[in-house]
């Protein structure tokens, strides 16, 4: 499972390691990430986190599971020709979850913050444990199997 | 590295067939207009009691009776735009302490510069009641001798006014307090960050998850009779039965004082027949509003408790736990019935409202009884198995977003609804500790 930014130049590559993007609580997420198109001199800071994130009617509001920051101001090196790899392993919850007006998501996001230029961001779904969706329409009754 | 943006961001992007507005901007909006509800209702207040109430209550506790001789009797008359008001003052003579006293007074009103009637045959009745030359009781001011009153107490109609205030300050409060209900929104809203600054969580196994789940509650803190938790009924409804009976009465105490108004005009022979109408309109909405408020106070006191213990908190999908449940009162149901349900909140920005939606998304019947009696004393009680569906999702509360497992208890009598009870539970996902 891949995703590319939609600007050709540069671009950011965000692979998770299991490529039906299907994992269970206390499982291990890995994955890669290679920046192309990236001078060194341009990159100032890089940012992998994976969260939950609700969808739907309501507001938006996110969770931090786990968040990696590298930043050149604080001493890290960044060389954008090296690919990075991130892992952690997964909580219990909150699972992933399709309701009528509430979604939760979990992703991977990478954000990479270059020299006068708006930060890249990337972004990899993928599904946390596996809850029964609940029916399109309102006023459900059940599960749907 | 990204850049913060300081500006006041008016809209947001649009979302789906609706345009956000700023939530900071809602929240001001919002914060400002129920001060300024606050602050109109403390105004009118204070006019109220420092301007009526204080002098009608000094005059009615604190003057002390004497007896004085009217001497004279006379109508002021004072121009108020096209009209003409009318003010009856009596003459009197009084001595205290060797001090003759010799004033022009009627009410605290009078003495104050006020108390005007809109009819001079209103202050002609009022002067037919005294007669020159004779001794009537009056009231004098003990800190002032030469302040006087024949009649005292405080008139019925600045407590209707009064109520006009009061619904300002109610409102305002209730305003504020509705937004500090929502601590979490606007903490989210206000302290709102670049994800870059947040404190990274590292890898800290279910710290995102404990924060997203509802406290279950222990046998210690709810125990039960005959199973290990009882679980508390939902507050909810008392509260809005409780905020529709206060706007009830303020609605009514606001339409009765208009429709005193329009009875006035009418009596008058100058009646204004929209403003009737309107009026009349009003009482009619408000009657309503009574009728239906005092129909669910009394479905609510009549039906009695329920309650509804189970054998563990929380629960976790897959498994089965026992229930039992007790309905007291004297009731003879068409039907009771007992349902697991799922409900999803969703709370959003609407304009300058936040609103909240809610569905149902999942509704389990456990058990149903059919056309049976509940006598006095003799409470109704099961003891039943519920299973939690394999697979079902978790309990879980954002600052904007929930997904709510319940028990709901509801009974229909003569065909319509006369009992709803909802207990909330606890769900886990599987693998977490039931102490958590």
């Amino acid at each position: 499972m891949s995703t590319r930014a939609l600007a050709d130049q540069p671009r950011v590559i965000l692979r998770l390691d299991r490529h039906d993007g299907v994992y269970q609580p206390g499982e291990t997420l890995s994955g890669e990430y290679r920046l192309e198109g990236i001078s060194r001199r341009d990159l100032e800071g890089l940012e992998v986190s994976v969260l939950w994130r609700t969808e739907g009617k309501g507001e938006t509001d996110t969770g931090t599971h786990a968040l990696w920051r590298y930043a050149t101001e604080l001493g890290d090196w960044l060389d954008p020709r090296q690919p990075g790899r991130f892992s952690t392993v997964l909580p219990a919850g909150p699972l992933s979850y399709q309701g009528a007006i509430v979604k939760i998501l979990w992703l991977v996001r990478i954000r990479v913050f270059l020299h006068r230029q708006k930060p890249l961001t990337v972004e990899t779904p993928f599904q946390l444990g596996e809850v029964r969706s609940v029916g399109p329409t309102s006023g459900a009754t059940g599960f749907d199997r | 590295m990204g850049r913060r943006r300081f500006w006041l961001r008016i809209f947001e992007k649009k979302r789906g067939h609706r345009r956000t507005v700023s939530p900071r901007v809602a929240f001001v909006i919002e914060a400002a207009f129920f001060t300024s509800l606050i602050v109109i209702g403390i105004i009118g207040v204070l006019i109220i009691v420092v301007g009526y109430l204080w002098p009608y209550w000094r005059a009615t506790h604190q003057f002390r009776p004497h007896w004085a001789r009217v001497l004279d009797t006379r109508i002021a008359e004072q121009a108020d735009g096209e009209n003409r008001l009318f003010r009856p003052e009596i003459f009197i003579e009084y001595e205290l302490g060797g001090t003759t006293y010799q004033i022009w007074t009627y009410d605290v009103q009078t003495l104050a510069g006020n108390g005007f009637l809109a009819e001079r045959r209103q202050a002609l009745r009022i002067l037919r009641s005294v007669q020159p030359g004779r001794s009537y009781r009056i009231y004098y001011d003990p800190e002032n001798p030469a302040k006087a009153v024949l009649v005292r107490g405080i008139p019925w109609w600045i407590w209707v006014v009064g109520l006009v205030p009061i619904s300002f300050l109610l409102l305002g409060i209730a305003g504020l307090t509705y937004l500090g209900l929502f601590g979490g929104w606007l903490g989210a809203v206000l302290n709102r960050e670049p994800l870059r600054r947040r404190r990274p969580d590292g890898d800290s196994p279910n710290g995102t998850l404990l924060a997203t789940l509802p406290k279950a509650i222990t046998p210690q803190e709810s125990p039960g009779t005959r199973l290990a938790v009882r679980l508390p009924v939902s507050s909810g409804g008392l509260w809005t039965l409780g905020a529709f009976g206060a706007g009830c009465l303020l609605w009514n105490g606001l339409s009765v004082m208009l429709a005193g108004f329009a009875i006035q005009g009418v009596v008058r022979g100058r009646p204004d027949w929209v403003y009737v109408g309107f009026v009349a309109a009003l009482l009619a909405v408000g009657i309503f509003w009574a009728v239906w408020w005092l129909r669910q106070v009394w479905a609510q006191t009549m039906v009695g408790p329920t309650v509804l213990e189970v054998s563990q908190q929380p629960f976790l999908p897959g498994q089965e736990y026992q229930l039992f449940i007790s309905q007291s009162g004297r009731l003879k149901l068409d039907c009771l019935e007992v349902q697991l349900v799922c409900d999803e909140r969703a709370m959003y920005c609407q304009g300058t409202e936040v609103r909240v939606e809610s569905r149902c998304v999942v509704s389990v019947p456990i058990l149903r009884r059919e056309a049976f009696q509940i006598e006095m004393g003799v409470p109704f009680e099961a003891l039943f198995p519920v299973s939690m569906p394999a697979g079902a999702m978790h309990s879980f509360r954002s600052a904007h977003n929930e997904i709510r497992w319940s028990i709901v208890v509801s009974g229909s009598s003569e065909g319509s609804p006369c009992l709803r009870r909802v207990f909330f539970l606890a769900v886990y996902p599987p693998g977490v500790g039931t102490g958590a």
